[in-house]
């Protein structure tokens, strides 16, 4: 009896020493350890990138299953952006996820549903230098203030421009504007109504990608677009009046053409508009493309640089089989090596999310060849998002609507947001 | 007789331009290089011919794998749904039995709900029978349609009773009469049919999106949504895809196309 | 009384044959459509989540939502005109080029593939086409009109136009689908029946209006019938087209904000909600439809 006593205490001693110890100390790489006992392991994982983008996506799951033998990565095409959100929605509604992805708006698919296991595993594991990647990023990939995501083939809104209708418009090509007021002069010199007819045939400047853009704007002038934690909007605040009146100050004045930020792309590829703001991850399609002479600029700054933060994100979705989740978090953090995360990004264009990436010789050489894309990458110090919410689809639908409330039906920028704010309180206690 | 001929061959003139148009247009992108697709307004024909597209198509996708697969679905999926909509429509038309009207209002209301919604009941239905990146999986769940079921009904009530009556005098059972009178004498909806069914399965995309994952079983449609970078406007290999994946569509619209005219010489009901 | 005599009437053996051929598409239907519609219709009272199995029940919130949403009405509203204007011109426009093909004409095979060819062309690729010619900045349209000292418009992104731009696309890419089904119902009319009119002297307009379309008329019910459901199922072209819903929402049709609320605001139970209104109102113009069609349609 009293060896068994024994025996029992010193089992409960070691068990505590072994998972105390690990508890102080917790970058203990060792935990995270594969069982390589029946061969190995086998992980799905989804994208949603296409064409030559992926293709080099592609090329690093390649990579990653010949550079190792004991996990092999399947990587599946899950479609686009929004058909990808069919495809997760209907294998989350049916438990048939697989081990991973790189998809759209994750952690509305991670966060949400409260799996928070890629955090688990970054704390857990010494060698993740989670301090490396921006705090912007980060925010990016929260749901509810907590990471559920690393984030992945990021993008930010840049500043294009046709040199040569600066040049015609008496303009200095070389230097962009870099100001509000500097962006609404430029533009306003640079429209212009070639045959009479009494409709502008060139336009100063033009928007894609509105919604986001508009919410480049709402930063820039120190608005933060909604609180939260508490999911109150903050458009009617002085802030956010004050740019939907610069807004509407830039259709009025003829600046931007009311209603057409479909064709924005086509009007100025083109030649017919002078500045797009667009997603940086048009540089590597256009670069080197146009007819006339193309260049990239930060976006110019309100009351301070700002640029909020699009693109996928990588996402760990459990098996119920810990070998699995490991093997998928192993080759989520080799895609997150500053040296593979280089490949993607001097390939695609794709802006890194971490620091050490820019440090990478091919990422030096790269941008010291293409100018275009070293605006995207340095202005991503200025890059922030909010936490991923519920009715963040929802609310970017609203900003559309009301700022063709201002520019077709023309509404004043503060009725505009108050309209944006009451409807986006409505939908989210709608849902509470 | 002749004038109104002449007017005939006018709208009908008119009418093609209009119609042929984007076909062509989609033609010459599939033969031009990327700097020829960033010129607005666009180019109608390319500044030099770029063949390189159409074998590029082959080194992003496994386009023959994709293909075959393609066919195999479509093949499978267009027999197999004719064949049921055949056997179904044939007592709904023209035979008696309780419940007649109940089950072609049935079949009536199945079609009224938008696929967007029930997909996901729809899916997680088959992830119950483990028929996820399965070709059952594809084929099966869309097999029932309502378009071609009320579509060949339509056909079979228009069949002059007495043909009918007549076999039944010399004794033929219905499958029979089913077989030896109501299809030889609907050739054009069933022909009419086959190509809407066709069209269908060959170009089905988002259901088999949702389905599949292995490239294994993959189908053409997912491959060529995979040409396209996201944003991109780089349309000329897709084209190149597309050109390619349209004419099986054209060779099956022109085999069955002979198939109206033929059936029109040799019963000689028409000129 | 009656119920049995009517029972007694049915031959035994037509029933067991009947309900062989129809059993593979009733087992189909009730587990691959019948199962997720009745399901919809659940959703439509929760908020599922689509982890939750079912999901919690809300009662009538969606619908309470939905009534007084000036979106949702808006899709109603925009599904409806595309319905109102777009069928009757798909079915007189088809019916008419149909008579037409069906003529003894030089070239018939060719003009023939030549209408079924908009139908064939992939959506990606006719659509980058229209949005070219609908493009306010550069479209050859606006020339066209310039030319005869009309402003130009803005097509697409006009309001009060876009709609229509789309009726006139999903018309251009859809005709060619109703020909086919008219030309194969002309071409099963026995040519008898036209020829001993022609013999008795009809006019071919009178032969067309008491001969023709009499004998067509359960291929033009299956056409307006078909036409219906389509229109309220219309999306594709929508959300490719105006990938906002248009200009004001002026082409958010009823998929489209259905799409919306399930796949953008992750919204299931709306979404299924929205569906289920969308279910009833298609419900009632069949209803109708099928009212007066038995009034009007000749059957041999």
């Amino acid at each position: 009896m009293v060896k068994k006593g024994i025996a029992l205490i010193i089992a409960l001693l070691v068990v505590f020493l072994v998972f105390g110890c690990s508890k102080a100390d917790k970058k203990d790489s060792e935990q995270l350890v594969l069982d390589e006992s029946e061969g190995p392991v086998d992980i799905v994982f989804w994208y949603a990138i296409s064409g030559s983008k992926g293709e080099v996506f592609k090329g690093l799951v390649d990579k990653f299953n010949s550079s190792q033998d004991r996990i092999q990565v399947e990587g599946i095409f899950s479609g686009k952006y929004a058909e990808t959100a069919q495809k997760v929605t209907a294998a989350l509604a049916s438990k048939t996820l697989p081990n991973g992805g790189i998809i759209p708006a994750g952690p509305i698919f991670t966060g949400q549903y409260g799996n928070y296991k890629v955090l688990d595993y970054m704390e857990k594991d010494a060698d993740f230098d989670m301090s490396d990647f921006y705090d912007g990023i980060w925010d990016y990939g929260k749901y509810d203030g907590k990471i559920c995501v690393i984030p992945y083939n990021i993008s930010t809104p840049v500043m294009y421009y046709n040199k040569d209708l600066f040049k015609e418009s008496g303009l200095d090509p070389d230097s962009p504007p870099a100001t509000w007021d500097e962006l609404l002069e430029t533009a306003k010199a640079i429209t212009k109504d070639v045959d009479g007819d009494g409709v502008m045939d060139i336009w100063g400047y033009n928007v894609k990608d509105t919604k986001w853009i508009f919410k480049a704007f709402l930063m820039q002038n120190g608005n933060e677009i909604i609180d939260i934690s508490t999911k109150t909007p903050l458009f009617t605040e002085k802030s956010g009046i004050e740019t939907a009146e610069f807004w509407k100050k830039m259709i009025d004045q003829k600046a931007m053409p009311a209603g057409l930020h479909n064709i924005a792309e086509d009007m100025f590829l083109g030649g017919q508009l002078g500045i797009l703001m667009a997603s940086s991850s048009r540089i590597a399609s256009w670069m080197g493309k146009t007819e006339f002479e193309l260049a990239a600029a930060f976006l110019p700054k309100g009351k301070h640089f700002a640029v909020p933060i699009g693109g996928a994100v990588q996402a760990l979705f459990p098996s119920g089989d810990e070998n699995e989740d490991i093997a998928t978090y192993m080759f989520m953090k080799w895609l997150s090596e500053p040296e593979n995360l280089a490949e993607l990004s001097v390939n695609t264009g794709y802006i890194p999310p971490r620091k050490a990436v820019l440090e990478e010789q091919s990422v030096k050489n790269f941008l010291e060849d293409s100018p275009m894309f070293k605006v995207a990458f340095e202005q991503l110090k200025y890059a922030s998002s909010y936490w991923h919410f519920n009715e963040m689809g929802t609310m970017d639908s609203l900003i559309w609507e009301a700022l063709e409330k201002i520019e077709i039906e023309g509404f004043e920028a503060d009725a505009a947001m108050e309209w944006l704010s009451n409807e986006l309180k409505t939908e989210i206690e709608a849902n509470e | 007789m002749k004038t109104k001929n002449k007017l005939t061959y006018v709208i009908l003139i008119l009418s093609l331009g209009a119609l042929v148009y984007p076909f062509i247009w989609m033609m010459l992108t599939a033969f031009k290089p990327d700097s020829d697709l960033y010129v607005y307004p666009p180019l109608f024909l390319p500044r030099t011919w770029h063949f390189e597209n159409f074998t590029r198509v082959f080194e992003l996708i496994p386009f023959a794998r994709y293909y075959m697969n393609n066919a195999f679905v479509t093949a499978i999926g267009v027999v197999c749904q004719v064949g049921i909509s055949i056997l179904a429509a044939y007592p709904l038309a023209r035979l008696r039995f309780p419940l007649k009207n109940a089950i072609f209002t049935f079949v009536l209301l199945t079609m009224l709900m938008p696929f967007v919604v029930t997909m996901i009941p729809t899916f997680m239905i088959v992830a119950e029978f483990r028929w996820v990146d399965t070709y059952k999986g594809i084929i099966i769940p869309l097999l029932f349609n309502g378009f071609s079921i009320i579509f060949l009904r339509q056909f079979f009530l228009a069949i002059p009773k007495d043909l009918e009556d007549s076999a039944k005098l010399d004794g033929c059972s219905y499958l029979r009469i089913l077989i030896n009178v109501i299809i030889p004498n609907t050739k054009e909806g069933i022909s009419t049919i086959t190509l809407f069914a066709f069209l269908t399965w060959w170009r089905q995309y988002l259901w088999p999106l949702i389905v599949i994952n292995s490239t294994k079983i993959r189908t053409l449609p997912i491959g060529l949504k995979y040409l396209l970078s996201d944003g991109g406007k780089e349309y000329n290999i897709l084209m190149a895809a597309s050109v390619m994946a349209i004419i099986p569509v054209i060779i099956v619209y022109m085999i069955l196309e002979k198939q109206f005219i033929k059936s029109i010489t040799f019963t000689g009901i028409k000129g | 009384m009656v119920m049995i005599d009517r029972l007694r009437t049915y031959k035994k053996e037509e029933v067991f044959f009947s309900y062989i051929c129809v059993l593979p598409i009733i087992i189909l239907a009730v587990t691959f459509v019948i199962v997720p519609l009745i399901s919809v219709f659940w959703l439509g009272f929760t908020n599922w989540d689509m982890v939750t199995d079912g999901g919690n029940f809300i009662g009538l919130k969606n619908y309470k939502y939905l009534i007084g949403n000036e979106k949702f009405q808006k899709s109603i509203i925009n599904t409806l005109f595309f319905a109102g204007v777009k069928i009757p011109l798909d079915l007189v426009l088809s019916l008419f080029i149909a008579t037409l093909l069906d003529k003894k004409i030089r070239g018939r095979s060719f003009f023939r593939a030549t209408f079924f060819l908009p139908v064939v062309i992939p959506m990606v690729a006719a659509s980058i086409v229209w949005l070219w010619l609908y493009n306010p900045m550069i479209t050859p349209l606006n020339q066209l009109l310039s030319f005869f000292h009309i402003k130009p418009s803005r097509w697409l992104y006009d309001p009060n136009l876009s709609m229509l731009c789309i009726i006139f696309f999903s018309l251009w890419k859809g005709l060619g689908y109703n020909i086919v089904i008219f030309l194969a119902g002309l071409q099963s009319i026995p040519d008898t029946y036209i020829e001993a009119a022609r013999i008795d002297g009809a006019s071919p307009n009178k032969i067309f209006f008491k001969i023709t379309l009499p004998l067509l008329s359960p291929i033009t019910y299956f056409v307006l019938l078909m036409g219906i459901i389509k229109s309220f199922n219309v999306f594709t072209q929508i959300s490719v087209m105006t990938p906002e819903g248009g200009p004001l929402y002026s082409t958010g049709v009823s998929v489209f904000y259905i799409y919306q609320q399930a796949f953008q605001n992750y919204n299931m139970g709306r979404a299924s909600a929205a569906a289920v209104i969308l279910f009833f109102m298609i419900l009632a113009f069949t209803l109708v439809q099928k009212y007066i069609g038995q009034k009007n349609i000749h059957y041999q």
